[in-house]
């Protein structure tokens, strides 16, 4: 009798066939696993990201009195001129930064009242010389640096070619601030035209001025203030975080220019009600200004916020009030 | 000693390689389901994350409604008129948050 192929050895293709069939049920319960871990994986982001707008939520709450309930516990940190909100998250903390602005909103005319208005702001509150800003990385002071000094008349023009630790300068005219290094600390409180430009990079900048503003190729992060700013191309984008402030555009529209891909965390804050303001060439980051009404203005009892700090990620919302 | 395999071990063998086969081609395929869904859900919560966000961005009104966006439903409610503000939830209420709005 012919035997088929199959009888060369007897009883060893049905171990063989039982270990391949046996060998598929780990596999499968790993590809099953992976499977599920990577739902698990959608789940925890959602959740992670449901957190994160649940504690921007709670810092609203907080700060415009809204009536929201099982929102998470806010901590305000009083500093006077710069109060910060924060919400523990995850393994840190949401801040928000936030001040109160002036009560009667208009600019200072000279450097008298530029003094008076900072001083009183700044001068009179306690004892550490800054707060940092867990979320920006900003330091906000709480009194003037030493290194103040202050021109009654006249302009300011600084032509530095070497690095500055810090710097404040009270000028009832223009400042002109030139050259390249590095600056830990610039404050600049102008009556007139505020100018730098160079091959600047402040770690802090902090500039305010009745008139305008104009930051050519400074990469720096900081608040700055007036009436109107121009922040050409290549302004922005050296540091991971900026903020902006921007409260006087009467004008109506004020536009940003960022770099492709420049980072962009921060405060546009703007005066006019129901303006437009554009940040190009990020389209992602477009900032609406708010049209608050004539009522919210006027009822004195709710915490007013001038500005409010967005988080990574989020849009950037102006508000005036 | 008998040589060989019955017919009946053959049998067996062929009916137990080819369970195998299909047991392992099942498992494929419930693998590829579940990566297509994976693919799915995280497609869809990019997107109410996104859409989300630029409902911030538009500004919605302060009054209760429920907009239709990106094939995903959102269901606004004022939660403040003064200061106003709304609180936006994809139907479901998975996501939700709470964002300024336009009177």
């Amino acid at each position: 009798m012919v035997k088929g192929s199959w009888e060369m050895n007897r009883g060893a293709s049905l171990p063989i066939v039982l270990a391949i069939l046996f060998s598929l049920l780990p596999l499968s319960m790993v590809l099953i696993s992976l499977s599920d871990n990577g739902m698990q994986g959608i789940l925890v982001e959602h959740k992670r990201f449901q957190e994160l707008y649940k504690a921007e939520a709670s810092i609203y709450a907080r700060l415009y009195a809204l009536p929201i309930k099982n929102l998470f516990n806010v901590r305000i940190e009083e500093n006077g001129f710069w109060d910060k909100a924060c919400v523990n998250l995850f393994q840190g903390e949401l801040c928000a930064v936030y001040g109160y602005g002036f009560e009667n909103y208009h600019f200072l005319k000279n450097n008298l009242e530029l003094q008076e208005a900072f001083k009183s702001r700044l001068l009179s509150l306690k004892n550490t010389l800054y707060i940092q800003d867990t979320l920006y990385g900003n330091r906000y002071f709480e009194r003037l640096p030493s290194e103040c000094f202050a021109v009654e008349n006249g302009d300011v023009r600084v032509q530095l070619d070497s690095s500055l630790n810090k710097a404040c300068i009270f000028c009832s005219g223009d400042i002109l601030f030139r050259g390249r290094g590095s600056v830990d600390t610039l404050m600049l409180f102008g009556g007139g035209a505020i100018r730098l430009e160079g091959e600047w990079r402040m770690r802090h900048l902090e500039a305010h001025t009745s008139e305008k503003i104009s930051l050519t190729t400074i990469k720096f992060q900081g608040v700055v203030s007036a009436r109107e700013v121009a922040l050409e191309n290549r302004t922005i984008g050296e540091y991971p975080s900026v903020i902006a402030l921007m409260p006087a555009s009467w004008n109506g529209k004020t536009s940003l220019e960022f770099q492709y891909g420049s980072h962009f965390i921060g405060t546009l804050w703007n005066a006019e009600i129901n303006s437009e303001m554009d940040i190009l060439p990020d389209k992602n980051i477009k900032a609406n200004l708010l049209g608050f009404s004539k009522d919210w203005e006027l009822k004195k009892d709710i915490p007013m916020p001038a500005f409010f700090g967005a988080h990574s990620g989020t849009p950037i919302i102006l508000e005036w009030l | 000693m008998k040589k060989g395999f019955s017919l009946l071990e053959v049998l067996v063998s062929a009916l137990l390689l080819n369970l195998g086969i299909y047991l392992s081609m099942q498992v494929h395929q419930h693998f590829l389901l579940i990566e297509k869904r994976n693919k799915q859900e995280k497609e869809k919560f990019l997107l109410q994350i996104a859409t989300l966000d630029s409902l911030v961005k538009v500004q919605p009104l302060c009054k209760s409604e429920t907009i239709e966006k990106e094939s995903l439903y959102f269901h606004i409610e004022p939660v403040s008129i003064n200061p106003p503000f709304v609180r936006v939830e994809v139907k479901g209420k998975t996501l939700w948050r709470i964002i300024p709005c336009k009177i």
